[in-house]
């Protein structure tokens, strides 16, 4: 080295530590030689806790949303489902015919065909031709899955006989709910505090108007003095329920009272139905009955099993019919009365101290939460004008004093 | 949009599965780390490569394990230097002249050749000389001189109290002006950033 590349040694200890050039991005080696995944984050609007939450809700609530759509559509689709007989010929000499039930809904459809003394799949092509005849006629697509089971016979019947019995099985699929007036049992409960039960009760079990059909369904009057209690149910007639619980409202201070209703609407069609399908079918094998008095004895036996088989049905579809036209059309009232004076019984033991106890603690405690956040949405949302004031006059003081104390300085 | 964050921050935030915030600490670290690299081992770029490397696997390794207690940049910078230290060990002591011959800083305004030429052959012999110090007084040397540390955090990276570093630096420098002759125009009280 010489004098006129004198060494500035600083300068070169910092030079022999810069890299030139750009960085290689070796953490990005090192990332792949240590196997980092990617990792998916939430999207930024995401990562806020409310907004994770209020997106999470969203999507649940959409897919409860399709879950109700898709459940409405399914029973409206349950209550379309109808029912009737078929009839196909067999394939064996002699002109004989199978008898099943075919029964449908709007997306689906299956027959019960005959069982008993069936022979070999020839049986099944029959039965399932007849599947298809229904199938064409109530617009679903053939090849639909064949249910076995059911109850029937075997009959030789005529082509005519044949296609009556399909036509009923069409008229039994195709027969829908009408849009006719709903079916709904009502129910009503309330509980009254009155100061006379005695009274009081005597007084709600005279009020069913045996002219009309109500009756006092059972009632009981139970216990002494102040732990007196009087219970009843009471059955009404639907246009007067609203009468009759506007008159118990009087007997007393009115603690509980509820009203409700159960749709029964499908279950009154679909025991109508049935109930026509039934006795169509008593009919047609009477007709049988009396053609072929001449048919071998067991034929016959078997015709008259079947026709008792189809009459318990509709004595059992008619029982069924009353019981919900009893139902519908009168509501159910149960009543119950306390004493005025009626203490609280004690809690039977410590755990059922502790429990209550708690139970109390927890409602207080969800009480006054709620009391909380009902206090506070009204100071925030009822005094909002207030707020915009105060806010106003505090800058508006906060400006004076700060132009005051420039002034000074 | 985020602010860049603390050192800290980011390792916390790439602990957490935010990869791009290592990307963020390389953009910081990765160039000075390279150069302290290529000065501790003698200008071998290759080498230097592989000790940032390593560096860096280590902080995503074991990154949990940093407890706060220094800054990041101090901790990495220890990591970076124990790698080169690592590096030297298995490949032996840097043989002068094993660098680039070319400068590693910017271009000289005079362009003149036989200018160039003498810078060269300084700065061959300065690495020459850092390369024969002993490893501890290497280490300094280049610490100190390396920019954008500063001698309280040099003696931090390397666990000296600030006299004790400046006491060896003072050293260091005249073993090396003992080497180079009487060439070197600098003091030791000027040296440093």
């Amino acid at each position: 080295m010489n004098d006129a590349a004198a060494l500035n040694l600083e300068q070169v200890l910092g030079e022999l530590t810069t890299w030139s050039g750009p960085a290689p991005a070796l953490w990005r080696r090192a990332l792949a030689a240590a196997g980092v995944p990617r990792v998916r984050r939430w999207p930024a609007f995401l990562r806020s806790p409310l907004t994770k939450r209020l997106a999470i809700g969203g999507v649940a609530a959409a897919v409860l949303l399709t879950i109700g759509v898709v459940s409405h559509e399914m029973l409206g689709a349950r209550r379309n489902h109808s029912w009737g007989y078929f009839a196909a010929p067999a394939d064996v000499p002699g002109s004989e015919y199978w008898f099943g039930r075919a029964e449908g809904t709007a997306g689906s459809f299956g027959v019960k065909y005959v069982q008993e003394n069936v022979e070999g799949v020839g049986v099944q092509e029959m039965a399932g031709r007849a599947i298809r005849r229904v199938q064409e006629r109530v617009g679903e697509v053939p090849g639909s899955p064949v249910r076995g089971g059911g109850a029937g016979g075997r009959y030789s019947l005529g082509d005519a006989g044949v296609e009556r019995y399909v036509g009923y099985a069409v008229q039994g699929v195709s027969e829908t709910e009408p849009a006719g007036e709903r079916q709904v049992v009502r129910k009503a409960t309330i509980e009254l505090v009155a100061t006379d039960v005695r009274t009081a009760f005597f007084k709600a079990s005279h009020l069913v108007s045996a002219a009309q059909g109500e009756y006092v369904q059972d009632s009981s009057l139970t216990g002494t003095g102040t732990q007196l209690q009087g219970t009843l149910t009471l059955r009404v007639a639907v246009a007067r329920l609203s009468d009759v619980l506007n008159e118990l409202r009087t007997l007393g201070e009115v603690r509980v009272e509820t009203n409700g209703g159960e749709d029964v609407t499908a279950q009154v069609v679909d025991v109508e139905a049935r109930l026509r399908n039934e006795r169509r079918v008593e009919q047609e094998l009477l007709e049988l009955l009396d053609k072929r008095s001449d048919a071998p004895l067991k034929e016959i036996l078997d015709l008259r099993t079947s026709l008792g088989n189809v009459r318990q049905s509709i004595e059992q579809l008619i029982a069924q019919r009353e019981q919900l036209s009893r139902l519908v059309a009168l509501a159910t009232v149960l009543v119950v009365i306390h004493p005025a004076d009626a203490k609280p019984l004690p809690p039977a033991g410590l755990a059922a101290y502790f429990r209550d106890t708690l139970q109390r603690a927890w409602r207080g405690g969800l009480t006054f939460l709620v009391d909380t956040v009902a206090g506070l949405v009204a100071v925030v949302i009822g005094g909002l004008i207030w707020w915009v004031l105060l806010l106003v006059v505090v800058l508006s003081v906060r400006i004076y004093v700060r132009r005051r104390r420039a002034t000074v300085a | 949009m985020t602010t860049p964050g603390t050192d800290e921050q980011l390792l916390a935030d790439f602990l957490g599965g935010r990869r791009a915030a290592l990307g963020e600490l390389a953009r910081r670290y990765e160039r000075p780390l390279l150069g302290l690299a290529l000065g501790l081992l003698g200008g071998r770029r290759d080498l230097a490569c592989d000790a940032v490397q390593e560096t860096w696997l280590r902080v995503i390794r074991f990154g949990r394990q940093f407890s706060g207690q220094s800054r990041f940049k101090t901790w990495l910078y220890r990591i970076g230097i124990n790698q080169c230290r690592n590096l030297q060990s298995a490949t032996g002591r840097p043989a002068a002249g094993d660098g680039e011959p070319t400068l590693a800083g910017k271009p000289a305004p005079d362009p003149a050749p036989e200018t160039v030429a003498a810078r060269t052959d300084q700065h061959n012999a300065v690495r020459r000389a850092v390369a024969r110090l002993a490893p501890d007084r290497r280490a300094i040397v280049l610490l100190c001189y390396h920019g954008g540390l500063t001698h309280v955090e040099a003696a931090e990276i390397l666990e000296l109290p600030l006299g004790t570093l400046k006491s060896r630096l003072h050293a260091a420098l005249e073993e090396l002006r003992g080497m180079l002759g009487a060439t070197c125009r600098t003091s030791e009280t000027e040296a440093g950033p």
